[in-house]
């Protein structure tokens, strides 16, 4: 799995470079690799999610004027509250709920750390519209991931 | 136990991409930035050259592809129309004045066309990746201008086959202009989204649709390029400076292919060094 992580970080963040970048300030507001990250650790945890922001945001930064450290703190937020997500060993329509949650929170931060340090925010609709793409992608990611989430319960965890 | 683990291993993380942004500044981080990006750059630029048709139609919000196209062709063709009227305009006038003003947007000398391979993923960063390098005679503060000789940006870093360019409404960037009619000076500042004019004084008349042009201020530009026009003007009396917003002639998020002035060797560098080579 940490392989696929891997690899999901580094086709998002080849979308999130080429097509969404191409989509303007509404597409680059669309936090790809935070929805993604965000919604694997709200089933994986923190682990796997980790390497998948790792490989994002060394392909992000070889791509972008900002550096590769910068994307990888702008990401961490993601990880971060995806693994939240996962306190209490919740059911699956919570789990979905609150991925969905924790997406918009990492990707928020996400777009406020790169755009604070790049002096200039993108526009409100694009934000409100990327903000809410990103949720829907982390949640769509948690419940797809769900079949395949750690067993937390077993005896000797 | 699984909470204490999970803690252990965000902090490592944190820990990680700190020590990575602390180390970004050497040189070798550079090197290996730049090698890396020549190969993930073509595989994200062919992403997104084969995702275009899509992402036309979603930038045109449900209006059909062939309509979209028309219009962008005639926005070219009137961007061209007025580029000329402000050549003639600009040549007049510097036969009038008879001083520096001897390069106008139909006399642009030596230059070298570059598809353009991304725009910068990061938020609030307007910057985009040129398929052109040093090879091709590139060099850093060079002039880059979009359809109709418009004046979109300035290469900020080059290496062998590729450059950095930042447009004119990245938050970094600021150039010296001229209002055409009233040849008022001024300074314009990009804020990560529109076009502003600053340090033009609340009394000087300034009119909408004024077209607004690069000047020789600070040796940075070569003067008379063609950057848009006068959205609307704002003056406030508790104010000193009017409140000048721009619309530019050239839409920005849809640049495929730029011109660089090759030729143009700014007096001054962009970090207000005297140019020594």
């Amino acid at each position: 799995m940490i392989a696929l992580a891997a690899l999901l970080g580094l086709g998002a963040a080849l979308v999130q470079g080429g097509p969404l970048g191409g989509l303007g300030d509404g597409g680059a507001a669309i936090a790809l690799p935070s929805a993604l990250a965000t919604g694997w650790a709200s089933v994986r945890g923190p682990r796997e999610a980790i390497v998948l922001v790792f490989v994002a945001a060394a392909i992000l930064g070889v791509l972008s004027d900002a550096r590769v450290g910068l994307f990888a703190l702008a990401l961490m937020p993601a990880a971060v509250t995806g693994t939240l997500a996962t306190i209490g060993v919740p059911g699956r329509r919570t789990r979905v709920a609150r991925a969905a949650l924790a997406g918009w929170l990492g990707a928020a931060a996400y777009l406020l750390l790169l755009a604070v340090t790049a002096g200039g925010l993108p526009g409100g609709t694009a934000v409100a519209w990327g903000l809410a793409a990103s949720a829907f992608i982390a949640a769509t990611t948690c419940l797809a991931l769900f079949p395949w989430r750690p067993n937390d319960r077993r005896l000797f965890a | 136990m699984t909470s204490v683990r999970n803690l252990a291993w965000l902090s490592a993380a944190f820990a990680a991409a700190l020590i990575l942004l602390v180390l970004a500044p050497i040189p070798f981080a550079g090197d290996v930035e730049s090698h890396a990006a020549s190969l993930t750059a073509p595989i994200a630029s062919t992403l997104r050259s084969t995702t275009r048709p899509v992402s036309d139609v979603l930038l045109n919000a449900g209006r059909l592809g062939e309509l979209s196209r028309e219009n962008a062709s005639l926005r070219q063709d009137l961007v061209q129309a007025q580029a000329e009227l402000t050549a003639l305009r600009e040549q007049r006038h510097a036969q009038e004045q008879s001083d520096a003003l001897d390069l106008s947007a139909g006399q642009l000398g030596t230059h070298v066309t570059a598809p353009v391979l991304l725009r910068d993923p990061a938020p609030g960063r307007q910057m985009l990746l040129v398929g052109r390098g040093s090879e091709d005679g590139l060099r850093t503060g060079q002039p880059v201008l979009g359809s109709g000789a418009t004046l979109v940006g300035m290469v900020t870093a080059v290496d062998k086959h590729r450059a950095r360019v930042r447009l004119l409404h990245d938050a970094d960037s600021a150039v010296a202009i001229a209002l055409q009619s009233s040849r008022t000076q001024g300074s314009l500042a990009g804020t990560g989204d529109t076009l502003r004019i600053e340090m033009v004084s609340s009394v000087t008349p300034v009119a909408a649709g004024d077209l607004v042009l690069t000047s020789a201020l600070g040796g940075l530009l070569p003067p008379g390029l063609l950057i848009g026009r006068v959205a609307d003007a704002e003056a406030r009396a508790e104010e000193l400076f009017t409140l000048i917003r721009v619309e530019p002639l050239v839409d920005y998020d849809r640049l495929e292919q730029v011109l660089i002035l090759t030729d143009f060797r700014p007096s001054l560098t962009l970090t207000g060094e005297p140019e020594t080579r």
